[in-house]
């Protein structure tokens, strides 16, 4: 026998398993197999849910982290893709900064938080530092290895027709590091948010890090549920956008 | 010095080197307005090194390159060069390819030039959807478009199958009549060479070896017995045989160095 999936099926098959799991959280919940300060039953998690959007505190968590994360990466990425673009294209820049920034990659981020709390507080800047940091490397890493990886037959081309400088720039180097570029992007959109739930759980009055560690000392299993929730919801979201980038910016290599 | 003057590009004494090994061994090498140069010799023996110092990519070591009779430093703005893998941009449709280097306003000009490769309707293509042919007729046009007085081919045609290739050599043929252009075509076929040029050269050791206009009437009958008489002769001298053995390189006779 031979099965067709239609496009329709196709689409829908990805998300069948997150259902069946739902569904038999639901039912054994019901039923009383996963007590209730174990883990809330899923129509409770979207109770509160509705709860707290109703006073306005989920949308203002959830705006404050997402700003936090935004900021984050877009300071750390400048940074990092700024600095790939020139150690990998100019030699005197390269060996500059490259042994620093290769030496500063190996102390992990996370470490840094008691240091950061007593320079920054608990303020905005600790998170947006963290978010930056955590996100700046992969985005030079793999900026600068899509630079130096340029092919040099299409360099030498682009030469030959009289290109130069920025025109040989945007025409062949940065095209040419693009699926490198976007590998760190995707990569440090994970690292964003993994700091960021530390840094808000550890850290904070604020975002939805806050708002679960507030949670647990009042026993609020499904405030907790919702923003592990949540997180994987951005999570997915980011991991859209880099495929979307992707499509957009790599459409000749399908 | 006036002699250097009249030759559009006059080549003496060239050497170049890469690290321990010199490629170009002091190579002498002239060649008139409006010619049809093929290179031939083994792999490796600096055809495309040669190819690159006339294009002026590269700086040779000593020795000098004149060029419509000025010394030729930098880029040379007459020549386009036309590479073996094509070398076009893989992000940038065939229109796009062939607009490289020219303002935006001359964009007529590319699809004119797709349009004399045949290649028109493609030219909103990415590169990966077309043949290797078809790419190839793609950096065709891109050269074309620059209107190079002197247009060098760095074997275009090596990874093409005997019948795109026979095609690819018509197309390059006429164009050269109808243009009137310079040009220079490297290749490790020597029937290729007798076939389109008016002199075929060897490189060997670095230097010229083997300097053979081809006085043959055009359109060429691949089949005329002078013909294969060239070829072969080019073939022995490669191959550094003897007379008695002309019969082996007769019988493959499509033998490529
Ligand atoms: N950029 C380079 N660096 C080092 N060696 C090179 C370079 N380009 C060419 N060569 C060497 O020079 C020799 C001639 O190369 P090339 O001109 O490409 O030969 P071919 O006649 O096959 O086109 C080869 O031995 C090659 O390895
Ligand atoms: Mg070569």
């Amino acid at each position: 026998m031979k099965f067709i999936i239609k496009e329709s099926v196709k689409k829908f098959i990805p998300w069948f398993l997150p259902l069946l799991l739902i569904v038999g959280w639901q039912l054994f919940s019901w039923v009383g197999v996963i007590p209730e300060r174990i883990l809330p039953a899923p129509t409770k998690v979207l109770q509160a849910g509705i709860e707290l959007l109703s006073t306005g505190e989920l949308s203002s968590h959830v705006g404050i982290s997402l700003g936090r994360a935004l900021a984050g990466f877009l300071i750390g990425g400048t940074i990092g893709f700024v600095f790939g673009l020139l150690n990998g294209m100019f030699k005197v820049s390269d060996l500059l900064f490259d042994t620093s920034i290769q030496m500063l990659r190996n102390i992990p981020h996370l470490a840094l938080i008691p240091l950061v709390i007593l320079w920054f507080g608990i303020g905005e800047t600790s998170k947006i530092f963290l978010v930056a940091l955590g996100v700046l490397f992969p985005i030079y890493i793999n900026t600068y290895h899509g630079i130096r990886t340029v092919d040099k037959g299409l360099v030498e081309m682009g030469r030959a027709y009289g290109l130069k400088g920025r025109a040989l720039f945007f025409a062949v180097i940065l095209p040419g590091a693009m699926s490198s570029i976007l590998v760190g992007v995707r990569f440090s959109l994970g690292v964003m948010w993994l700091t960021l739930i530390v840094s808000e759980t550890i850290s904070a009055h604020t975002g939805i890090g806050y708002m679960a560690m507030n949670a647990r000392e009042f026993m609020q299993m499904d405030v907790i549920v919702l923003s592990i929730l949540l997180y994987a919801l951005f999570g997915k979201l980011s991991d859209m956008i880099a495929r979307f980038l992707e499509g957009k910016l790599l459409q000749w290599n399908t | 010095m006036e002699s250097n003057k009249e030759k559009y590009i006059l080549i003496s004494d060239i050497k170049k080197s890469y690290g321990e090994r010199q490629v170009l061994k002091g190579l002498d090498l002239s060649i008139e307005k409006g010619e049809f140069v093929a290179i031939v010799g083994k792999s490796g023996c600096g055809k495309s090194t040669l190819l690159r110092l006339i294009a002026g990519l590269e700086s040779n070591d000593e020795g000098s390159i004149y060029m419509n009779g000025e010394p030729l430093d930098h880029l040379n703005k007459y020549a386009r060069i036309m590479f073996q893998d094509g070398r076009l941009l893989p992000w940038k449709r065939v229109i796009d390819n062939v607009c490289l280097g020219i303002p935006d306003t001359a964009r007529v000009k590319a699809t004119d030039a797709l349009r004399q490769v045949g290649l028109d309707e493609r030219m909103n293509d990415w590169p990966s959807k077309l043949s290797g042919g078809q790419k190839q007729r793609v950096a065709l046009a891109r050269a074309l478009v620059h209107n190079p007085s002197l247009l060098l081919l760095d074997e275009p045609l090596g990874a093409l199958d005997a019948l795109t290739r026979i095609e690819m050599q018509d197309l390059i043929e006429s164009l050269w009549k109808e243009k009137k252009f310079t040009s220079i075509l490297v290749t490790h076929d020597v029937e290729e060479a007798v076939a389109i040029a008016d002199r075929v050269i060897l490189i060997e050791d670095g230097v010229i070896s083997v300097n053979q206009p081809i006085r043959l009437p055009r359109p060429r009958q691949r089949t005329h017995p002078a013909f294969s008489m060239y070829v072969e002769e080019i073939l022995e001298k490669i191959l550094n045989r003897k007379k008695n053995k002309i019969t082996l390189v007769k019988k493959s006779r499509k033998a490529q160095v």
